[in-house]
This record gives C-alpha cells, structure tokens and sequence, in this order.
C-alpha cells in the first residue's frame, strides 16, 4: 500500500471528489490546490465518461459538462494533472476514478506504469466487480498502485470476504443508494458492516454515497476511518455563479466537515 | 461453445462490468435462473402463455413472389404476427415469470423504438406488475403512438433527458433505477445485452425462434437452409434466429446491421462491422467509441438498431467466423421494406428491413439458395419514417 495513502489515514480522513475537466482544466487544478490548503486529506479525481452508470444525476452533468468543453480530459490529462498535485503537496494522495472502459482503452499496463510513475495513490473502477477484476489483474505487472474496491452494504458475507481479501488500499464503502431518511436508519447496519471488514483484514475503511451533512460526517466517522464527498460538492460548484465562488463554498464545508471529524 | 463461462464470457466477450450494489442481484438472477432450466411447472407455464396469449408457432412463410424475384427460396419467420408485433414478447414473458418467481413486485425497461417498451407493459399488465419504462426524450417524441400503447396498459413512462436522449441514455438510467431499488424490482432487458446471465438468458427465451423454424423448414422443404439471416441491433433476434442452428455448419449465418448514411460516414450503427472492444452497460462487446473510450453516437433510420454496442455472444460468434456481418444503409432498409410490401403484402419494420434489403446481394447470398430470414416485427410503427422517404 502506498505510504502517503496510509499516512492519510492516520487520522479521520475527508475525501473529495472532483471531475477532471469540469468546468475547465485550469479550474480543476486550481480547486484542488485550494482543497489541499482547506485541509483535504485525500482527493479523487473522477475521468469523465459518455456513460456513467454508477454515477448520479448531478456527477454525470459534471461528466458532460468536462466532456463538451472540447478539452482533454483522457486519461493522460488526470495522470498529469496527478503530476502537477503531487509536486504542490506530495502528502495528498491523489486517486483516480474512472470507468473500466477508460482504463481499457488506455491499456492496463501502460495505466499502472504511468499512474506509478506520476505517484497516483490509487485507482477506483466502479464499474468493475471483483471478479472482472481478476481478469484484469493479470494484465497488472506490480501493485504499486492499489486497485481500490468498492462495497455495497447488499454485499454477502462470503462476498466481503473475497472482495476485502483481496482489497489494496482502503475499502470504498457505499452508503446506502436510498433517500436521506433511509439512510439514518442504515447507520447502525453500516457500522456492524464497518466491524465486519475489520474482522477480516486490518484495512482503513470509507464511506461515500450521499454525504452532505454535518451531522452525517459525525455520525459516520465513528465508525469510519474516511468519508467521501462526492455529488454534494459538485452540487455546490454548479449552483454558484462563478468558480471562485464555487471553489470558496466547497472550502468553506471541507473545513466544517473537517470540524466534526 | 454456447454458454458463457462463471464470469459470464463467450470467449472474449461479455461478464459482469457493474457496480458493486448490483452483484447480488445477479447472482440471485443467476440462481433463480439456473433453478428453471428443469422446473416443468414453470416451462409449462411460459408454454401456455406463449400458445394462448402470444400466438405461438408463428408460420414460416414461404415467399414465392419475392423468391422469384431474387432467384432464392426464401422463407419468413413471422415474429411480426406475435402478440404486440415483434420476437420482443418472447423475452418479456420469460423475464416477468422469473420475476413473479423471484418474488419481484416491480418491473422497468428500458427502450428506444418503444417495442420492448410495450412487450414490458404488455406482460406487466397480464401479470398485474409494477411498470415503469425508462425512453430517451428524442424517441419519445418520435415514437408517440408506442408510448400512447404503453400508458394505455398501465405503464409509466419516464422521459430521459441526459446525453443523447436516446436508447443508450435510456439504458443508463434504467440500470440506476435498478441500483436504487434493486430490492423489489427486476430489469427487463430487451436485447442479449448487458451484464451475465442477461445474453445468455435473452438469448434462451429467444431461441424458441430457431427452434421452431428448425422443425418448419425440415418439415417444408425436406432438409437444413444454406442460409439463416437476420437485422443485428443488439442481437435478440438475430441469437434467437440463429441458436438452433449455431452447430449446423453447412448453414451461414448472416447478421445485418445498420451501415446509416454509410459505413465511411460515422452515422451508423454497425457496433459489430466497424467497432473495437469495450465495456458499456455492464459488458464487454464490440463498442462505437473513439480512440480514448468516450462512447459514439450510433446512428439508424430504425430507432431498433440504434445502439453503440452489441451483445456479446455475437461479438463471439463473429470473431470465430461463425457469424458473417454485413451492414446495409438506411436507403438500402427502406428500399427492402418496399419491395416486400409491394410483392409479398406484409410490411416490416424497418429494423427487419435491413436483413431483407441484403437479399438483392447476389455476390454476398449467391443464387437458389434455401434462406430463412427472421422477419422480427412489423412496420406498423415506421409508417411516418417510411411516408416521409419512400
């Protein structure tokens, strides 16, 4: 496992996604420098996609926001711009998101060579099963860079144990895909499902999917080690009229999310 | 070989390209699908609805006029005369009994041209099911009539207005809506696509299509075609024309996609004839995309055939040479359509004109040949595309 990836973990660790490319390139570098100075513990950089099934309504605008600029927004540009993070702040480890497909165009092998090379701290599909990703880890020459799986809380037991045997990294656990109120009542299956993966391997486990409160970063960092803010940011980014403002308001939750860790 | 592998590959194709959330559901997929193959209560009753309610066998239709006019024998399997006018309902009425057995309350779809959508609403209502159909904005409005068929039966309909407002943004938020409440509800998919076991499982409830024309043709013409065709869009009929004959290799198979305004155009949608490996829609198959995975706009008079990707067992099955895949234009459909309107008195959606437009190819077909084609639906839908081009 990477050691600025464990470092981060030493303490709660807040996570923020951002769409490469959305609103340009020069934005997306600019926030994220701004993230890291706000005190952002880990940033996830998610690769545009024509189709993204995992993702929500408000991520796939994102996706086709940063796909209709005419910009590069391949693979390529996230591992530079991977580069140029990682010599503003190397502590930051700095993963990327993309769809399978994305990587299979790229080539596996010329992805983990590359993302190595620039000091990518990760690389979540979440698109890709488990079992797809034997069939890729072969192609895989090291693991440098750790492949990073994500949970659903629907996940079986004998399931968990296959998927967090084999997991590098952290563990991406997903919230639940419901409604808020749903989600209050999930919290306490959440932590047993926390519990379980300890159980299991020493590995740091996050949660992402639906985060947007105060209250939830509490509840959930009880029991997590990381929490992933995803859509709720890129939210407030498109509901403010200028980048500025948008980078301030992001910054402005990452240090109050950060207060309640 | 036939059957996928665990992971769900037919050779280098297919397996379970999806989020975690959804594994669970397709393993008990798996499962409840596995535990039918020998239930006979449960055959009987995908029999009887197919017998009573769909209208099966359908006849395998001997064309004289338009045989003579090619210098073939050609005969038509006529999915066109099945309950709601295409093969759709075949897979439909398979799913939504897996779905009642599976304890499922509620079912979604996905669809471009809007016959799936209303295979989906038929069989929902008949078995008092939840419907909801998920259609790109842009078909909704081309294909009003269907959509009208749909609501009448008790189905919603939601219109989706992300990217290209089309059959593969419809796809994309139906698998949402599957994530979200994966729980009580089952996603009816309308073609050999998607993640393991759907090909394999669209593919089986379609195969009753071979099957009978298999018995027809021994029955009327003495012996095995030389040539079995159909349109390829994502490969429903194309599979289900094609299955009973994959181990009869004195039989060609040929496949006709949509070559659009032409294969040098980029406004097509042969996913087969000019696309390369890819994963969309929870598999891997032979994907339009550009050179850093951005998946294409396909491109199709028929709405049918309007997909950037195709299931993954014919990406198989052409890569080992079994399959031959050929692709005609739009032009080429609406002149197939026409002719066998004119000669024969049946018209054919546009999709199946694509197969029948290949029948002028001497060169590809050569003469006399013993041919069945799947005409796999009606044209009844296609009326105002073809009014406005003809």
């Amino acid at each position: 496992m990477s050691n600025v990836l464990e470092k981060a973990f030493k303490e709660k660790a807040l996570i923020a996604y951002v769409t490469l490319g959305d609103p340009s390139l020069e934005d997306t570098i600019q926030y994220c420098k701004a993230l890291i100075d706000a005190g952002i513990n880990i940033i996830e950089i998610g690769l545009p996609f024509s189709d993204p099934i995992a993702d929500g309504p408000v991520i796939q605008a994102s996706h086709q926001t940063a796909l209709e600029t005419g910009e590069d927004v391949s693979v390529k540009s996230g591992l530079t711009l991977i580069k140029t993070l990682n010599e503003y702040a190397p502590e930051i480890p700095v993963l990327i998101m993309a769809a399978t497909n994305l990587i299979m165009q790229f080539g596996y092998e010329a992805f983990f060579k590359q993302a190595e090379e620039v000091g990518c701290s990760g690389l979540i599909m979440p698109d890709c099963s488990i079992e797809m990703i034997h069939s890729i880890n072969q192609d895989k020459p090291s693991a440098s860079v750790p492949l990073i799986n994500l949970v659903s809380p629907l996940c079986n037991k004998e399931r968990l144990r296959k998927i967090v045997t084999q997991s590098q990294g952290f563990i991406y656990l997903l919230s639940s895909t419901g409604i808020t109120g749903e989600r209050e009542a999930f919290s306490a299956e959440l932590s047993q499902f926390v519990n379980d993966i300890k159980q299991i391997k020493d590995i740091p486990v996050a949660i992402g999917f639906g985060i947007s409160q105060e209250s939830h970063c509490k509840k959930l960092s009880k029991f997590a080690d990381g929490l992933i803010v995803g859509s709720h940011f890129v939210k407030l980014m498109q509901d403010t009229s200028t980048v500025k403002e948008g980078i301030d308001a992001v910054c402005n939750r990452v240090k109050q999310f950060k207060a309640v860790l | 070989m036939k059957n996928p592998n665990k992971d769900g590959f037919f050779g280098n194709y297919g397996g379970m390209f999806v989020p975690d959330t959804l594994m669970p559901a397709l393993a008990a997929l798996t499962q409840c699908y596995e535990g039918i193959q020998d239930d006979s209560a449960f055959i009987a009753e995908l029999e009887y609805y197919l017998h009573h309610f769909v209208g099966r066998p359908t006849p395998l239709y001997y064309a004289q006029n338009l045989s003579k006019q090619c210098n073939q024998k050609i005969y038509l399997k006529r999915e066109d005369l099945n309950h709601t006018g295409a093969h759709k309902i075949n897979n439909t009425l398979g799913q939504i009994l897996l779905a009642k057995k599976m304890g499922k309350t509620r079912i979604i779809a996905e669809t471009g041209a809007g016959q799936h959508g209303v295979a989906t609403a038929t069989v929902c209502a008949l078995m008092g099911m939840q419907c909801n159909i998920y259609m790109g904005a842009s078909d909704i409005e081309r294909q009003s009539l269907n959509v009208k068929r749909m609501k009448l039966m008790g189905a919603s309909v939601s219109s989706v207005t992300s990217g290209s407002k089309t059959l593969k943004d419809a796809t994309t938020e139906a698998i949402r809506d599957w994530m979200k409440h994966v729980e009580n509800t089952h996603y009816i998919i309308g073609s050999a696509l998607g993640p393991h076991p759907y090909p394999l499982m669209v593919r089986n409830f379609q195969s009753i299509i071979s099957k009978e024309a298999k018995e027809q043709i021994i029955d009327q013409s003495g012996s095995l075609p030389d040539i079995v065709m159909a349109c390829i869009g994502g490969g429903s009929n194309a599979l289900g024309m094609f299955y009973h004959f994959l181990d009869d290799k004195t039989v060609r198979l040929l496949g006709v996609e949509a070559a659009g305004e032409g294969l040098s155009s980029n406004q097509h949608a042969a996913s087969l004839s000019k696309g390369k490996p890819g994963i969309l829609h929870g598999s891997l198959n032979s994907v339009l995309q550009d050179e850093n995975g951005q998946i294409q706009l396909a491109h199709s008079i028929s709405a049918g055939l309007d997909y950037p990707g195709v299931g993954p067992e014919l990406c198989h099955l052409k890569e080992t040479g079994r399959l031959e895949a050929y692709a005609v234009t739009d032009k080429q459909a609406l002149q197939g359509c026409k002719q066998l309107a004119e000669l024969e008195g049946i018209i054919a959606a546009l999709e199946t004109s694509h197969a029948l437009a290949l029948l002028s190819d001497d060169a590809i077909l050569k003469k006399n040949q013993t041919i069945i084609l799947c005409l796999s639906g009606r044209g009844d839908k296609d009326m105002e595309t073809i009014a406005n081009h003809v």
